[in-house]
């Protein structure tokens, strides 16, 4: 067993970007893929190839629906704590979206979540000037967080057309 | 003709002028008179007639007068015999032997004055003399000084009656002769005065002359003999006899001269007398060849201005000459030698090169400019100089060691040393010490002993600079080409270790399909048809494709082994072990081992031994079977390559042996000569043994596609096939056979080929090797003991297992990134924040207690930004651990942060974290980061595998 693990290993490690006959070529799947400018391809592209079936797409596309899952209680999460106005909070709830946005290369969802991460600890959209006043604070979360919801409903849209495509 | 001064006052004006009677009387005979007759009478005698008829009428015939004219002496002086004629009283001067003055001086009038009559009595006239030796030798001028003239024409204009007497007739007795009286005494004055002079030339060597338009000498003084070795005027009656006495080379211009003279112009010149051999004059010791006169001569025209003679003066110039050539030649000699002295010293000025010359003390002598100005010093009186402190303290010591030589071995030297200025390179900047080239060698002096040092010098600091980058050029690029094979060398080794994994996996595979097969058929009745043929199919692809990663691995581990082999070559690395063996048995291995690959594509291999094996008995012999073999499958991969897909399909493998090295025209083709002199036996090593020397050559023939001729050079060349499409049709990495060369050259031996293409190919090789005795034990050591590929090092490392704990809140970022790295065959597990970390180490052998039982770890990836426990702070409790002991060793932990900003990178080392990668990062990035910590905690020595 240990063997077949190890070949498993071996292949995978000097198959990919090495030798274009035995895995699929990241070229052919850029050319198919189409994503509209929201999602940066070649972020989504190394998730994709971790696919091990290219038809079903179990991986990545349990990663995408987790991620929606997670935005969407992230969402919620964010107006609770506007209601709150607790801006550690948010900030914290920004930077958590952040990562897996950025994983999914949702460049505007993440770029938004930044800002929000940024606002909620009392700086600017840029995060080098600080914004002491709270009310500032929350309404330049208040309002990126409904610039980051729509920008996620969005790609929500273009994620859920891939793969509902890709299923039929 | 206007008189612009007294030199063109006529005589005859003079004589016109004279209150005396004066006539003159040429001698030579006129032949209606048949004697001297009367050629001038002045204008005093004119105004009385009939003494003037009386006068002439006494000359047309034989009379006293006339007598008493002829009679006077030849060569004149004043003749104090007086002649009374017409009631005067005359007195005479003959003035060249022909011409004669005659003045009267009325007898009455020395009665009326008697006070007067003495010097009326006794009037010396010297007139016509005094322009001939009143030329004054002192300012060399070529003109009359009429000194007695001027004195006697000064006296009658100075008289207030002149005007009178001139006008016409002796008006005023007294006055007149009051004059005259004056005039007189004057004249005397002029005359000893002349007298003396003439003493004086004489002395001074100032010869005087008077030569007859003719050229004949009419008188000269002894001065004038001793010089010219003339002979006296008396004995010599020839004209122009004075130039046979001229110097031969002067006789042109002499008589050049004389033609002036007689044209009435005045010369001056320098001429040379011959030798002096005369009969008269006796020179003694005078050896000289020639005597140098400076000559000034004036012509004497009479009123008629024809040539009455020719006087002048000559001074004996000859030591002046003497002196002025030999002056001239010392001078000419002092100059040449400054010139060249100044030609030298403009080169010492002028030349690149440092001259200088020290005393035995060290001290400067002498140096030229470049020579301060290489040693960077100001210049100085050299004297005053130390140039010690010009130069590099570190290079004192060359000099004295030089100096030393110099003084006491006497040797030339030539050196070179650094200054302390420095020198800096015009286009890099670069500065360094500047060099100096010095050659020196010592001056001896009489006592063979060193005097003095010379020496030269040259700036030879860019020489210095661009010798010291070219060896840093050579440096670096023997540095690049190390690294570069190394980069090779360790690449190969990395893809070797994998290769092997996979073909050995592919092989499992293989036999997985095979016994999948085989439950396939063995529950064949329970499936339906269908399904069971779907499944065989399925089956057998997978077996297709796994053949083929099979013998694709194969193709690149060999092409790995080659350059393992090849880097090994380079090195010197690969050693020829001999040992001994049957010498049939290496041809048998090889074909053993192609056997089944050649009954794959339907080639039929065959053995030869050649009966030469057998005649000389050769059956065990000291060889390396395994580098033997080496070549032989290189041969015979390639044969098979190439022929299998000919139509006929053979390869013969024969092998022979032979005493004496095998050339070329023993065989059908040619060998490569061997770039290693291995020629005689004493070059095979003694791990050989001392049996027969033996060559064993060996040939693999194929009928395959064979080669053309361009291909044929480069095949033996390292990364080089026969052309370009070999590789695509052939593969291959060009290497083998360069490899089989260096390895049968190692062996003492050669390699080449005969090709023919369409025909085939015979490629054979010879080593050399030594015959020994059987084994005593039935033992056979087989070389297919000892596999083709070389000993490695690294052979049993396995790529080790990586297991990873990711550190991670975001659930997304978990499940891709685990995904990610357990396709790099990592064992991932996942903790959601630090705690949960904590946890999991707590079941790793890093944990005191679970030594053996727990879990492996690699590294941990921690993100920074986590609810409940954050990256730092677990990173700092997990290297609390450590320091309590709780954990037994240092487990390396990577930082992956969203901020790549160095303060928190900074802040995750703080926290005692290894390394730190950014986030989003790309897994190449990350493998060396881990290999690296992995890498370390091996070589720290921590085996907490137990």
């Amino acid at each position: 067993m240990a063997t077949t693990h190890s070949a498993a290993s071996v292949k995978s490690v000097y198959s990919t970007g090495t030798d274009g006959s035995i895995v699929q070529s990241e070229d052919g799947s850029a050319g198919a893929l189409d994503l509209g400018a929201d999602i940066d391809a070649a972020t989504f592209e190394q998730i994709l190839e971790m696919d091990d079936d290219e038809e079903e797409r179990e991986f990545s596309r349990s990663i995408v629906y987790d991620f929606f899952t997670q935005a969407e209680g992230t969402f919620q999460k964010m107006d609770s704590n506007l209601e709150k106005r607790d801006l550690e909070q948010l900030s914290a709830l920004g930077h958590f979206l952040k990562g897996s946005s950025a994983t999914l290369g949702l460049t505007k969802v993440k770029d938004s979540c930044e800002k929000i991460q940024h606002y909620g600890a009392h700086k600017d959209a840029t995060g080098i000037e600080d914004e002491l006043d709270d009310d500032i604070c929350l309404k330049n979360c208040k309002e990126t967080i409904e610039q980051a919801k729509k920008e996620f409903a969005e790609v929500e849209i273009a994620l859920k057309r891939f793969y509902r495509d890709e299923g039929s | 003709m206007s008189y612009r001064n007294m030199d063109d006052l006529h005589i005859v004006e003079l004589l016109d002028a004279d209150p005396r009677l004066i006539y003159v009387v040429d001698r030579l005979v006129r032949e209606q008179t048949g004697g001297p007759a009367v050629t001038y009478h002045n204008r005093a005698l004119k105004n009385n007639k009939k003494l003037t008829s009386e006068l002439y009428a006494a000359f047309q015939h034989e009379s006293p007068v006339r007598t008493w004219i002829q009679e006077l002496p030849k060569v004149s002086l004043p003749n104090d015999e007086t002649f009374y004629f017409g009631g005067l009283h005359w007195a005479a001067v003959v003035v060249r032997s022909r011409w004669v003055y005659v003045y009267g001086s009325p007898s009455e009038e020395r009665s009326v004055s008697n006070s007067h009559k003495e010097t009326t009595v006794l009037p010396d006239g010297t007139v016509p003399d005094v322009p001939i030796f009143g030329h004054t030798r002192a300012n060399g001028s070529d003109k009359m000084n009429y000194d007695g003239h001027v004195d006697l024409m000064t006296s009658l204009y100075e008289s207030p009656d002149y005007g009178d007497v001139a006008g016409g007739g002796i008006t005023d007795n007294a006055a007149l002769t009051d004059a005259l009286a004056r005039s007189t005494l004057e004249m005397t004055q002029s005359t000893q005065r002349f007298q003396r002079y003439q003493r004086i030339l004489e002395m001074v060597d100032v010869g005087i002359f008077e030569f007859h338009p003719n050229g004949q000498l009419l008188s000269a003084n002894d001065a004038w003999y001793a010089q010219s070795s003339h002979p006296p005027a008396e004995r010599t009656e020839n004209e122009y006899s004075f130039m046979d006495y001229v110097h031969e080379e002067d006789k042109d211009m002499a008589f050049s001269q004389w033609v002036q003279l007689s044209k009435g112009e005045a010369v001056t010149f320098e001429m040379r007398w011959k030798k002096k051999n005369s009969e008269w004059f006796s020179v003694g010791s005078d050896e000289r060849t020639e005597t140098w006169v400076l000559a000034a001569c004036v012509p004497v025209v009479d009123d008629n201005g024809a040539l009455v003679s020719v006087s002048g003066c000559t001074t004996n110039i000859t030591a002046q000459k003497e002196n002025a050539i030999e002056a001239m030649q010392r001078a000419e000699a002092v100059e040449r030698a400054r010139a060249s002295e100044q030609k030298l010293s403009r080169f010492a000025e002028m030349a690149p090169v440092a001259l200088f010359i020290l005393d035995v003390d060290q001290k400067v002598q002498f140096c030229n400019d470049k020579w301060f100005t290489m040693l960077g010093m100001a210049r100085t009186d050299p004297k005053d100089t130390d140039w010690r402190g010009a130069i590099w303290h570190e290079d004192m010591p060359i000099i004295q060691q030089v100096w030393d030589r110099l003084i006491i071995h006497q040797e030339s030297v030539d050196f070179q040393f650094r200054l302390t200025r420095t020198w800096r390179h015009p286009s890099d900047g670069m500065e360094s010490q500047a060099w100096v080239l010095a050659s020196v060698y010592p001056t001896l002096d009489d006592h063979g002993l060193v005097c003095a040092v010379q020496g030269t010098q040259i700036d030879i600091s860019e020489l210095k600079w661009a010798e010291k980058v070219q060896r840093l050029r050579v440096e670096e690029a023997l540095e690049a080409k190390r690294q570069q094979e190394n980069f090779i060398d360790m690449t190969s080794h990395e893809m070797r270790n994998p290769l092997s994994v996979v073909v050995q996996c592919a092989d499992s595979v293989v036999t997985m399909l095979t016994q999948t097969t085989a439950i396939l058929d063995r529950t064949q009745d329970r499936l339906e048809p269908s399904f069971h043929d779907e499944l065989l199919e399925c089956l057998d692809n997978a077996l297709d494709a796994v053949q083929t990663i099979i013998s694709c691995s194969a193709h690149q581990k060999r092409i790995v082994d080659d350059i393992l082999v090849l880097s090994k070559l380079d090195a010197k690395l690969l050693m020829i072990t001999p040992v001994r063996v049957r010498a049939l048995s290496v041809l048998e291995d090889a074909k053993r081992m192609f056997m089944s690959e050649a009954e794959r594509v339907g080639i039929h291999l065959a053995l030869e031994a050649d009966t030469s094996l057998n005649s000389l008995g050769v059956e065990w012999v000291m060889l390396d079977p395994s580098r033997v073999l080496q070549v032989l499958i290189n041969l015979v991969a390639n044969a098979i390559k190439f022929t299998q897909f000919s139509s006929t399909k053979d390869i013969v493998l024969t092998m022979s042996a032979s005493r004496t090295r095998p050339s070329d025209s023993d065989q059908a083709f040619q060998f490569i000569p061997s770039r290693l002199m291995l020629d005689s036996d004493d070059s095979i090593s003694p791990e050989y043994g001392n049996g027969e020397p033996i060559y064993l050559s060996f040939a693999v023939r194929d009928t395959g596609c064979g080669m053309t001729c361009e291909g044929k050079e480069k095949i033996f060349q390292r990364f080089s096939q026969a052309s370009p499409r070999t590789h695509v049709q052939y593969g291959g990495s060009g290497l083998g056979l360069f490899i089989s060369r260096e390895l049968v050259e190692l062996q003492g031996g050669e390699i080449g080929f005969a090709s023919e293409a369409d025909t085939g190919s015979t490629f054979a090789f010879f080593i050399k090797c030594r015959m020994c005795a059987a084994p005593a034990t039935n033992h056979v050591e087989s070389a297919f003991a000892v596999d083709g590929t070389t000993n490695d090092a690294n052979k049993d490392e396995k790529p080790e297992q990586v297991t990873v704990l990711i550190v991670e809140d975001n659930l997304v970022n978990q499940k891709v990134l685990s995904k990610q790295l357990r396709r790099l065959g990592w064992e991932v597990h996942v903790a959601g924040h630090g705690g949960e970390a904590l946890d999991f180490i707590k079941t790793t052998r890093y944990w005191n207690g679970s030594e053996s039982l727990g879990r492996e770890l690699t590294v941990i990836l921690m993100d920074i930004e986590m609810p409940v426990m954050d990256g730092l702070t677990c990173a700092r409790k997990i290297r609390d651990l450590e320091k309590r002991g709780d954990l037994r060793a240092h487990i390396p932990i990577v930082a992956v942060s969203a901020n790549a900003r160095s303060e928190q990178m900074k802040e995750s080392q703080l926290a005692g974290m290894d390394e730190a990668i950014a986030k989003p990062f790309r897994i190449p990035d990350l493998i060396p980061k881990v290999e690296r910590l992995s890498g370390l905690k091996r070589a720290n020595g921590v085996n907490i595998r137990t």
